[in-house]
């Protein structure tokens, strides 16, 4: 993919100028001096910061780690997050952007910078709040000041003085503008809350109020010590366990439905090992060695999310199977059966409570009518979660079918066809032909339904309230309670990244076997 | 639409089966019936317990003028509460405001993506980016946010819950529009390049009217995901900006068995999103799908 195909807007100023006025070796020269004096001015920023004083008064100094505490403390966390955040960032652009893009690696280099200049800047304007004592703060955040404001004119300076070229921005700079707002917003939005809730996992909080830094113990906390050992001990026997039954399983269907095991089968059968094996050693450590009662709420997660996503994932094909046919009125009906996906999820959660009630509900009444029993749909911790998953699965067992629908109605007619043709039968041809070619999306639809059931909390919220007990706290739920109805933030902080650490490790799983329906490189081949 | 009165025109399948009692449409008009059971029965149920006497909660009332007598009061009442009309206000001025700066941000992004090229990171990178913003567990920002927003006075405020939803739901519009774009042809835009537009106005006058149909129907789905986010809206509001979803939550209404406010709640507050999804039918399936699938 090094050419530039049609797709590149205007293919003049892009294909012809980078090529002769970007690689001269005296301009190299002069870029990878710029890169130099930039992480030289970053890291001497970090490293004057921790050595020199921040804060100087009569008789006291104050250092960068005690002012860390200070600003925290002062719940002005954001303030040293965004320092470090920024220097992250203008160091990683400094390396990561080729000099095609160098307007984009200042602008990112300048704001890195100056949003590191934040914690001088507040800490002049607070100095009396933060630290009483102090009278003026110190050279370390002077100094730091100063280089970081270098940092952040440097890559001008390079651009404009010593680093020159026909297209002084680099070609089409203009282009990260379109993208450059939405980018931000993301930084801002979510990069950066993200590493908030890293330094805010490293504080106690008692009543709401940050109360003293804990470093690693939030995490510590979330792992029940006593388990550990044997935990992971057992987790490779799970692990073997699991290995073998895939490997079983999968050859005796193929044997059954093949009558033969070829080289291709036995790498399709190896490949989905991870897929089970990972998930089943998360859920297993999960469920020992993490602390109560998380433990506990992890695991009816798991239940959770596998009851649900697999019901869905049943279902929702075989409708659309069913409906891939030709149905009278296949859009209406395709349109009616999409409105449940838009339904208000915590609405939702109050009408099935309506709809579950135990004496008189719709459902018990019609099981007594005739005469079946009545099950305790809010009163049983089982039964409970049977209801939630009924919930879940009637609200996104349409997600499921719409997405298989389309991909279905997306498969190459011609295949389909030529397969019937030759005299394949229906069940052959879904065997052979729909599913192989429908797996890419099968997987994506069992990914994004996975994850999202990771984050259910207005169903179970409306519905049970999360009881009886804590039998329907998922995790989003529970999570959410140890923040806002405890005031755990920085625990909550740390469960939260758990949750994150296994989305990431799932998406990892299978972003291999979805990421082809994508054009991968944003264009098409 | 054209396959399928092709295919009613030639019924291939029951000719196959012969002359005589035909099985199959019996058992495809079984299936249809309880698909459509299975879905609008929770609406039904919705709307017979918002016309039901409480009295007639219990008992196997199913059909309203034969079983029980509708009352429509409920219906009458609810716009004189001073609290439903804050929360539907406040709802439609957070999801308005939201969908408008999630589309404003995700068509420029979907334009840039879809027509220039990036050679780091790449375009597939630039769309893996905002893609994640749909991966990540909202879950987790909750005590970012709130000490965040507790800092910068945007607790309980409209703005706060705009900037959220604005974020968790600009990956629509950018998954939706950069297929858009693609299928522009550039042609186009070459001829306004050569006529001397700037680039904001080949982007402006040439390829937003274009994707237009596009442009609405993301606003509509950003829409209807900020009309239904609950989560922040239970988090991060008390009185002030309170959302309908969180007035729900909240009402005194809605504990216990006021099965009556519950349906007309229920039926009140999803009752915007469901129309904005039969309005954006035509492309619910690229909006959600991460546009990996076209429908």
């Amino acid at each position: 993919m090094t050419q530039l195909e049609a797709t590149s807007a205007f293919p003049k100023s892009a294909a012809t100028v980078p090529a002769e006025a970007l690689s001269t070796n005296d301009n190299a020269r002069a870029a990878r001096l710029t890169r130099f004096l930039i992480a030289a001015a970053l890291i001497g920023a970090a490293i004057v910061a921790l050595v020199l004083p921040a804060a100087l008064g009569p008789d006291i100094t104050v250092g960068l780690a005690e002012l860390n505490d200070a600003l925290t403390l002062k719940g002005a966390g954001w303030v040293p997050t965004m320092s470090w955040f920024g220097v992250i960032a203008a160091l990683i652009a400094a390396f990561a952007f080729p000099r095609e893009e160098r307007f984009i690696q200042a602008v990112t280099i300048s704001l890195g910078s100056l949003a590191a200049m934040a914690t001088p800047a507040y800490t002049r304007a607070n100095l009396t709040t933060l630290v009483p004592d102090a009278t003026t703060i110190g050279p370390g955040l002077i100094v730091g000041w100063l280089l970081l404001g270098t940092a952040a004119l440097l890559p001008w300076a390079g651009i404009f003085l010593w680093d020159r070229s026909k297209s002084r921005l680099g070609p089409m700079w203009w282009k990260w503008l379109f993208v450059l707002p939405a980018s931000l917003w993301i930084c801002v939005l979510t990069i950066f809350p993200l590493a908030y809730a890293l330094t805010t996992s490293r504080y106690a909080y008692r009543n709401g109020r940050i109360s003293r830094s804990v470093g690693w113990d939030n995490y510590r906390r979330l792992i029940d010590p006593e388990t550990v050992a044997a935990g992971l001990r057992n987790a490779v026997i799970v692990a073997v366990i699991t290995s073998a039954v895939v490997l079983i399983v999968g050859f005796v269907l193929r044997w059954l439905s093949d009558r033969e095991i070829n080289q291709e089968a036995r790498r399709e059968i190896f490949g989905l090992l991870p897929v089970f094996v990972v998930p089943a050693v998360i859920v297993y450590l999960c469920a020992t060695i993490l602390k109560d009662p998380l433990n506990e709420q992890m695991t009816i997660t798991f239940i959770f999310v596998a009851g649900a996503v697999l019901t869905e994932m049943v279902f929702g094909v075989a409708i659309a199977l069913f409906m891939n046919q030709e149905i009278r009125a296949r859009g209406a009906l395709r349109a009616v059966m999409t409105l449940p996906i838009f339904a208000t999820p915590i609405a939702l959660g109050y009408l099935a409570r309506a709809i579950f009630y135990e004496e008189g509900g719709p459902i018990n009444a019609l099981l007594a009518s005739v005469g079946l029993p009545q099950p305790p749909w809010l009163s049983d911790p089982e039964w409970a979660r049977v209801a939630t998953i009924v919930a879940d699965v009637w609200q996104w067992t349409p997600f499921v079918f719409i997405i298989a629908l389309a991909g279905l109605q997306s498969l190459p007619q011609d295949v389909i066809e030529a397969s019937e043709v030759d005299g394949a039968t229906g069940w052959q041809g879904l065997r052979y032909i729909t599913l192989p070619l429908m797996a890419p999306i099968l997987w994506l639809i069992f990914l994004l339904r996975t994850i999202d059931s990771f984050k259910v909390l207005d169903i179970p919220q409306g519905l049970t309230l999360g009881g009886p007990g804590r039998s329907t706290e998922y995790f989003s739920l529970f999570n959410y309670r140890t923040a806002r109805k405890f005031f755990d933030y920085g625990g909550a902080a740390a469960q939260a990244f758990l949750l994150l650490l296994i989305v990431m490790v799932l998406v990892s799983l299978l972003w291999g076997r979805i990421s082809h329906v994508y054009e991968d490189d944003g264009m098409r081949s | 639409m054209s396959t399928v009165t092709v295919a009613e025109r030639m019924p291939v399948h029951s000719a196959k089966s012969g002359s005589g009692f035909r099985l199959k449409p019996i058992f495809t008009g079984l299936i249809v019936a309880v698909l459509l059971i299975w879905t609008l029965f929770p609406f039904y149920w919705a709307f017979i317990s918002s016309i039901k006497d409480p009295a007639d909660n219990y008992g196997n009332k199913w059909l309203p003028f034969i079983s029980f007598d509708p009352t429509f009061q409920p219906w009458r009442d609810l716009w004189s509460i001073r609290e439903i009309r804050d929360s539907m206000v406040n709802s439609a001025i957070v999801s308005v405001g939201a969908a408008t700066i999630a589309v404003v941000l995700g068509t420029l992004a979907a334009y840039g993506i879809a027509r220039f090229r990036f050679f780091r990171p790449r375009n597939g990178s630039l769309t893996t980016w905002f893609l994640s913003q749909r991966v990540l567990p909202p879950v987790i920002f909750v005590t970012p946010y709130f000490l965040i927003f507790l800092q910068l006075g945007l607790l309980d405020s409209l703005w706060g819950l705009i900037l959220v939803n604005a974020t968790f739901n600009l990956a629509f519009p950018v998954i939706i529009l950069t297929q858009m774009f693609r299928e522009v042809p550039i042609e186009l835009e070459e001829a306004a390049q050569v006529d001397g537009e700037s680039r904001l106005g080949i982007f402006l006058k040439i390829a937003v009217p274009l994707v237009l149909p596009g442009l609405v129907v993301s606003w509509i789905l950003c829409l209807a995901f900020s009309w239904n986010e609950f989560l922040f809206g239970f988090s991060m509001t008390q009185t002030e900006a309170r959302v309908m979803p969180v007035y729900l939550a909240g009402g005194d209404q809605t504990r216990g068995v006021n099965f009556q406010a519950i349906g007309t709640r229920m039926l009140l507050t999803a009752s915007v999103p469901l129309i904005a999804a039969l309005l954006a039918q035509r492309y619910i399936v690229r909006g959600l799908s991460l546009g990996a699938v076209k429908g």
